[in-house]
């Protein structure tokens, strides 16, 4: 009982976080997203929720006054959730997947209605497409094989699936096809249409002569209606199409886009011309092709958005039953925005915010004032006397901004840095090629840029390295990032991270897999030295940078073979080979981060120390044969190539999730024999023996190893761990889990000596009992109820104070807030009586005078009697 | 050149019976053509006997014999040298059944006394092999592990016999609910009592 006492009181202790209801946003905060828009359905009323389909495979509802989140359903992820279609109109309907497709009918308020399979089986090696009718209900699927083509149509009304036979089609694969009006399915080959009627198959193809010789062509089904735009370099020809064919309407010249809308059974057709660099002239044509002039607009795309991708108008009808439009547009940098027709953009939303691939906190410069006083320190001494009135200015200066009244908007303008250091600015790259720069006390986008010829390495991230920090006035902040160019090669981009100007942009002719840091020039601008691991070579960057250097490198082939590198000043040498377990494929690497370790052993219950190992050298390496359905983990030291520690675990798969700090390695992984989610632990010590102040590889003792197996009952996708300022405070494993909730999980428990059958000792040592199951309690969810959708990544970094850690959560959603893993140990309570301990104080020290006084009185009497 | 075999006993580890028997040639190389080290036979390794034990896993052993050759008193002197000339000594181990190779150097300066520890996979296939610091053994085989379960049982084991020793120590509480509560009950009574009739006629 009393061990129990013990676990209950160590566990509550340790994870007394949680929350108050009146501190729920106070220093967190969730930005939801819902991916780059594919499609776009306007709703059932003008002016109510529009829906969107996504690349990121969500259906959402948007608000269309306010571009606020109505609803969104997440579909899953992989190939199953793929949005293929959503209806034009009505209430949402969608079909996803392929492999069987799925019909969903979702009502407006983001219920579902039904859903049902659609029947038909494709051909096989077909690809598929499908159009929805939401009016009358059907689906037609049309499958296109490198021979023919087959068209089925499905009436949910009826439940009955019309298949056709195939069609011979040659052309409908390497062509681009569409199906408009949903009844007409039109094929471009070369300069040919190729029309086939739904309602008469057993006709064929009817060919019309597009009778031009423009090359390069391309099809557009319009979306309302039987007409297709085909169109060139200069030209576009818009046909209408019938069972009979195609024929020629009318022809325009130098348009960018074309589109149409139906309004009150009237097809208005909408042609877009660029008239500046970032904005669209749209007019409007009646059924009889006749220009309506009251409908002509100007759309211009606000400069933190990058060009039109796709545009989409709605008619709708004003007070006065005269026909106007919105329209909502998509961007290349995944934006969406609506436009009414006066060309004011009604709201916009920044979805490659969803695609976030990396994040790094920046400290924000000092103020003017203080940059002032460090640079005294910094100059060189030029005198006493100046230096002396230098003092005496800036702390005269000091002294006038005190008094100064404070200016509101300064906030938002004075990104200056604070007394504690919880206020940073998050740098993030993002899939589609924007960087953004948020602020991580609001979530507010202080700047944008999108980079069109710079994307993501192969593993789906670029590097962000940051070259020179904001402590090194008046040289300007870099942060560099490298990506992959579109062009081959790759591509890097230096930028004062706090304003967003770019210092240098250069094309590298490498494949970038490595990077490490150099040492500070005089200038404090730390170079990089970038590793190609498929040809072998090496450059530093920038050219300038000090070319003095000796870094160790590790590189694990896909195979499983793993080999350590010496650069040395632009030479390559391989040093050691090892090759992991026979048929293992490599799953992770983990390498620790830049960390202060303020502990050098940890105390036992007789009072010895047991020091820790700490080898900054050591990468732990994850690989997983799926043939003999085995994960191996190995620790290794990069510089000698020695396997420290190597072990298996049987029936057991990924995902692996992993964390490598200090003297520790924490994995997860999934055990397929018991069918749960297990999370190991190991940690390494070096013994009772007092280690030498530096550590090196060569002489390094071989370290005792501890580990340990838990359960944890969820569903692991990210891991990370806490850091803070020095490293004094305990750390927290952040597990992110499949619902979206972030799970704080205390080192403490993740110990592997915790005893199995605990002694005195184990008690004086304050080692919680070993229980195989991590128990999570509720209250030690970090985002309470705002679950963060499909978590990617969880970025961490230290405060200003050693208490407390900035978290940031990032995949379709932002989340940020910070926690303090051992309690706010250095900071009052935000719920602490300022008032109250002053009423207090000043009470006291009246109370005080006023008994002097009459002590003395008592005194005086006391004399005379 | 004279050949002679060693047989050791090793504490190593091991997580499945062997049938195969590995066989490691080792190569040395402590001279340089170009960038390319120029390998040398050094030894051969052959494991005879991998006895396993699951239950206890320190209990198991391995029987290895080591095939060596003798160096030229030359070959001696250049060995000598490289530490002196700050240059590595490299070694190449080769598993004869799979054809791998794996490579480790280092900068002793008696690097022929070093042990040499080979890392082996579960299968019994060489992934690694690494200098220590000299040992009384020449060569010391280290074959994976098998990773820690949860360990469930040994728990479950553990709240069992405390449950036991518990019930043993306090024996079976068959007072009735009364005679275990009075003495919260009694004042609660009192307690509710008092104030009934502090307002007999409140409303």
């Amino acid at each position: 009982m009393f061990e129990l006492k013990i676990l209950l009181f160590s566990i509550g202790c340790l994870t007394c976080s949680g929350l108050f209801e009146d501190q729920v946003g106070k220093w967190d905060w969730l930005r939801k997203h819902v991916g780059p828009v594919k499609h776009v359905n306007f709703g059932t009323i003008a002016g109510g929720n529009i829906f969107v389909g996504t690349a990121s495979n969500v259906l959402a509802s948007i608000n269309s006054r306010s571009g606020k989140l109505v609803w969104r359903k997440i579909l899953q992820e992989d190939e199953r959730g793929v949005i293929h279609s959503l209806s034009r109109r009505g209430n949402p309907i969608l079909v996803t997947g392929s492999d069987p497709p799925i019909l969903r009918s979702f009502h407006i308020s983001g219920a579902l209605h039904w859903e049902t399979k659609l029947p038909s089986t494709p051909p096989k090696d077909s690809e598929q497409e499908h159009f929805i009718d939401a009016e009358s209900m059907t689906v037609v699927s049309v499958y296109t094989s490198a021979k023919d083509v087959v068209v089925s149509q499905f009436s949910y009304a009826s439940q009955e699936t019309k298949t056709s036979e195939p069609i011979s089609a040659p052309f409908a694969r390497l062509s681009k096809c569409t199906l408009v009006d949903n009844s007409i399915y039109v094929c471009l080959v070369d300069q040919t249409l190729k029309v086939l009627a739904l309602s008469d198959l057993a006709r064929g193809f009817i060919s019309s002569d597009l009778k031009t010789d423009a090359s390069a062509l391309e099809l557009k089904g319009l979306p309302e209606g039987r007409f297709v735009a085909v169109r060139s370099k200069v030209s576009t020809w818009l046909y209408g199409v019938s069972a009979k064919g195609a024929e020629l309407l009318r022809q325009f010249d130098d348009l960018t886009e074309i589109t149409n809308f139906k309004h009150n059974d009237v097809v208005y057709q909408v042609l877009a011309k660029r008239s500046e660099s970032s904005c669209w002239t749209l007019s409007v044509l009646d059924s009889k092709f006749s220009e309506v002039s009251e409908l002509r607009g100007e759309i211009c795309i606000p400069n933190v958005f990058s060009g039109i991708r796709t545009l989409d108008v709605m008619g709708l009808s004003k007070k006065d039953a005269a026909v106007s439009y919105r329209a909502v547009v998509t961007t290349d940098d995944a934006g969406v925005l609506m436009f009414q027709k006066e060309g004011r953009v009604v709201w916009s939303r920044e979805e490659a915010l969803s695609e976030v691939t990396n994040v790094q906190f920046v400290d924000l410069p000092l103020s003017d004032i203080e940059a002032h006083i460090e640079e005294e320190f910094t100059e060189k001494p030029t005198g006493v006397l100046s230096m002396l009135i230098k003092r005496i200015y800036s702390q005269l200066q000091q002294l006038a901004t005190f008094f100064e009244p404070k200016n509101p908007l300064a906030k938002n303008f004075g990104l200056v840095r604070d007394n504690f250091g919880f206020h940073k600015v998050v740098f993030m790259a993002t899939k589609v090629g924007k960087l953004f720069l948020v602020d991580n006390l609001s979530g507010d986008i202080l700047w944008s840029r999108y980079l069109p010829n710079i994307r993501p390495f192969s593993n789906g991230q670029y590097i962000t390295v940051t070259q020179r920090s904001t402590a090194h006035i008046p040289h300007p902040p870099v942060l560099s990032i490298f990506g992959r160019s579109p062009s081959g090669g790759s591509r890097v981009l230096a930028l004062n991270p706090i304003t967003g100007q770019i210092l240098d942009d250069q094309h590298l002719d490498i494949t970038i897999t490595q990077y490490s840091l150099l040492q500070p020039n005089e200038e404090f601008l730390k170079g990089v030295v970038l590793y190609d691991e498929t040809t072998r070579r090496t450059i530093v960057y920038p050219a300038k940078a000090n070319t003095n250097y000796k870094h160790y490198l590790l590189t694990v082939g896909k195979r499983g073979v793993a080999d350590g590198f010496l650069l040395e000043d632009g030479k390559i040498d391989r040093l050691w080979s090892i090759h992991l377990a026979a048929g293992s494929e490599v799953e992770g690497v983990a390498v620790k981060g830049q960390e202060n370790v303020h502990s050098q052993g940890r105390v036992l219950g007789d009072r010895s120390v047991l020091y820790k190992y700490i080898n900054p050298n050591l990468a732990a390496i994850i690989s997983r044969s799926a043939q003999q359905n085995s994960v191996f983990v190995y620790l290794i030291d990069v510089v000698t190539g020695s396997i420290i520690y190597q072990t298996v675990h049987r029936k057991a798969k990924g995902p692996i999730h992993m964390v490598h700090s200090e003297n520790w390695f924490v994995y997860s992984y999934i055990n397929e024999k018991m069918r749960r989610q297990e999370i190991s632990a190991i940690d390494l010590y070096e013994g009772f023996e007092q280690p030498n102040d530096t550590f090196s590889s060569f002489s390094s003792v071989q370290p005792q190893v501890e580990h340990n197996t838990f359960i944890l009952p969820d569903y692991i996708v990210q891991l990370k761990d806490t850091v803070t300022e020095k490293g004094i405070t305990s750390k927290l494993i952040l597990a992110a889990n499949a619902q979206g909730s972030i799970l704080e999980i205390p080192k403490a428990m993740l110990d592997p000596r915790r005893p199995v059958n605990p002694t005195m000792l184990h008690r004086e040592e304050g080692l919680i009992p070993y229980v195989p199951e991590i128990l999570v309690p509720p209250q030690s969810i970090l985002n309470y109820n705002q679950s963060v959708a499909r978590v990617r990544g969880i970025e961490t970094a230290p405060s200003g104070l050693e208490s407390t850690c900035l978290v940031l959560a990032y995949g379709l959603d932002l989340y940020y807030t910070r926690v303090a893993p051992s309690q706010n140990f250095d900071i009052l309570k935000d719920n602490f009586e300022h008032y109250f301990i002053l009423v207090v104080l000043a009470a006291l020290v009246t109370a005080t005078y006023v008994t002097r006084a009459l002590s003395a009185r008592k005194a005086l009497k006391a004399a005379w009697q | 050149m004279i050949k002679f075999i060693a047989v050791f006993g090793l504490l190593v580890s091991c997580s499945e019976t062997q049938d195969i028997r590995p066989v490691f040639a080792l190569f040395h190389s402590f001279e340089l053509e170009g960038s390319e080290p120029i390998w040398m036979a050094r030894a051969k390794v052959t494991v005879d006997a991998l006895t396993h034990n699951p239950s206890n896993r320190t209990a198991s052993k391995a029987m290895i014999s080591i095939e060596s050759n003798q160096l030229t008193p030359e070959e001696r002197r250049k060995v000598d040298n490289l530490a002196l000339s700050g240059k590595r000594y490299q070694l190449k181990a080769v598993d004869t059944s799979t054809g791998h190779h794996v490579i480790a150097y280092t900068y002793h300066a008696d690097p022929l006394q070093q042990t040499l520890k080979l890392s082996l996979d579960p299968s019994g296939f060489l992934e690694g092999v690494t200098f220590l610091p000299a040992g009384r053994e020449q060569v010391i085989v280290d074959i994976m592990q098998l990773a820690p379960q949860p360990e469930t049982a040994t728990y479950i084991q553990r709240m069992d016999h405390e449950r036991r020793e518990r019930e043993k120590t306090q024996g079976q509480d068959n007072r009735n609910f009364f005679a275990k509560y009075w003495m919260y009950i009694v004042p609660l009574v009192i307690f509710l009592l008092i104030s009934g009739a502090g307002n007999p006629e409140g409303q």
